[in-house]
């Protein structure tokens, strides 16, 4: 069997947390990660910067804060081109509807916020695993909050959860960290994970399987779904 | 009371775990324990705690061996993980690994080089244009620094900005 490969898919580094791209690396490295993906909200995108990174692979993305359907449509047009990882910052239940509709949407993020329920419902679902949209399950409110706002956090997202599974919808657990303090390793996220209904397989193929497929989406072979480009003379690979 | 026979007792698993922490010196052997029995009070409640029996074996400022019985590793690894400052200092608890004994992981899993730390205080900063600072400590290739910025750190809930020594150009 490979051995298995571990992302994070959300960290804000400076300008917006207070630790550096390299320093988040590093840290993330030394937790045995094998690759993280720098997620600024756009207000902080600094533009295609290449990242300098020994050990720790890191992704280019972006996440979109969009205020209604029509901005977000804009956004996406504006930053897809530029990023490998597109994020759309989640909560308001249209945006979260016309995010899972996108199919250039890469992962919506927490879902829950500001809402009362878990912010996607069986349609949503569907739609995300039929167009490949990744839910987010941050730990970063799961670390650094008690009491009620954990509850419910934590209560969403075992709802959301659920849905995932039943729709077979694509899904990323992430740590969300603002400086390196914030991040931690494999093992530590899937016992956090377990405490909201997932097995350690499925917590595992939310920090490895899924994050894969997704930044396999960014390589420049990638067509659509299930056709690539392959190098003449190479063996077909199966999807 | 005579003690329970050793197949009778329960099974123990020890935690090998060092702390990263934002602090200068040292942490307290009480305030480390405090702030683990408070997250795990507070995610797990006195249920999970009683379940996990958390007993500190050994302890130095930085790293230690914490005993937990045998099934609950994992739900003392999801407490452990939500510990975030201890004292209001930052800190992570990293756990290296578990072993059925002391000695196994005290062989496994305790190293010995420590890198220390020095501090540099008042040495001027500066990235491209918009990152300015004064340089409060470096370990290695790591360098906090407190930035003129200070919104930076409310956002990253953090008491220095960090970096690495590829990011800076040092203002002589």
């Amino acid at each position: 069997m490979n051995e298995l490969h571990f992302y994070d898919l959300n960290i804000h580094p400076y300008p917006e947390g207070s630790s550096s791209v390299s320093r988040m690396a590093l840290a993330a490295m030394q937790l045995g990660l094998h690759g993280v993906c720098v997620l600024p909200h756009h207000e902080f995108f600094a533009g295609k910067e290449q990242w300098r990174s020994d050990g720790c692979g890191v992704i280019n993305g972006v996440e979109i804060v969009a205020s209604n359907q029509n901005d977000m449509r804009r956004l996406i047009d504006k930053y897809r081109k530029k990023v490998a990882i597109l994020a759309i910052h989640g909560g308001d239940e249209a945006v979260n509807r016309a995010a899972c509709e996108d199919g250039r949407v890469d992962i919506l993020m927490h879902p829950q916020e500001g809402g009362k329920t878990g912010g996607i419902n069986h349609i949503i679902a569907r739609l995300a695993a039929d167009r490949n949209v990744a839910f987010e399950f941050s730990l970063y409110p799961l670390i650094h909050s008690r009491g009620g706002y954990r509850v419910k956090t934590i209560a969403a997202y075992r709802a959301n959860f659920a849905l995932a599974r039943k729709y077979g919808a694509p899904y990323v657990i992430t740590s969300g960290a603002v400086s390196h303090y914030d991040l931690r390793d494999a093992r530590s996220i899937v016992s956090i994970a377990r405490l909201f209904g997932l097995n350690e397989a499925e917590a595992v193929k939310g920090i490895s399987h899924y994050p894969e497929q997704i930044i396999h989406r960014s390589s420049p072979t990638y067509i659509m779904e299930g056709v690539e480009l392959v190098e003449t003379g190479s063996e077909e690979r199966s999807h | 009371m005579k003690i329970l026979p050793s197949s009778l007792r329960e099974k123990k698993r020890y935690i090998v775990f060092g702390l990263i922490t934002e602090g200068e010196d040292p942490v307290d052997r009480k305030a480390l324990l405090d702030e683990i029995f408070f997250a795990t009070q507070t995610l797990l409640g006195d249920v999970g705690s009683s379940e996990i029996g958390y007993r500190l074996m050994d302890f130095d400022g930085s790293r230690g061996i914490m005993r937990v019985n045998a099934g609950s590793v994992e739900l003392a690894r999801a407490a452990l993980a939500t510990v975030y400052a201890i004292k209001g200092t930052r800190t992570v608890i990293i756990i290296h690994g578990t072993s059925g004994t002391i000695r196994a992981a005290t062989e496994k899993y305790i190293v010995t080089e420590n890198i220390a730390s020095t501090n540099i205080l008042s040495m001027q900063i500066r990235n491209g244009n918009n990152l300015f600072g004064t340089a409060v400590r470096r370990k290695g290739e790591e360098i906090d620094i407190i930035p003129d910025d200070r919104e930076v750190l409310k956002r990253g809930n953090t008491r220095y900005l960090s970096l690495t020594s590829s990011d800076i150009v040092i203002n002589r």
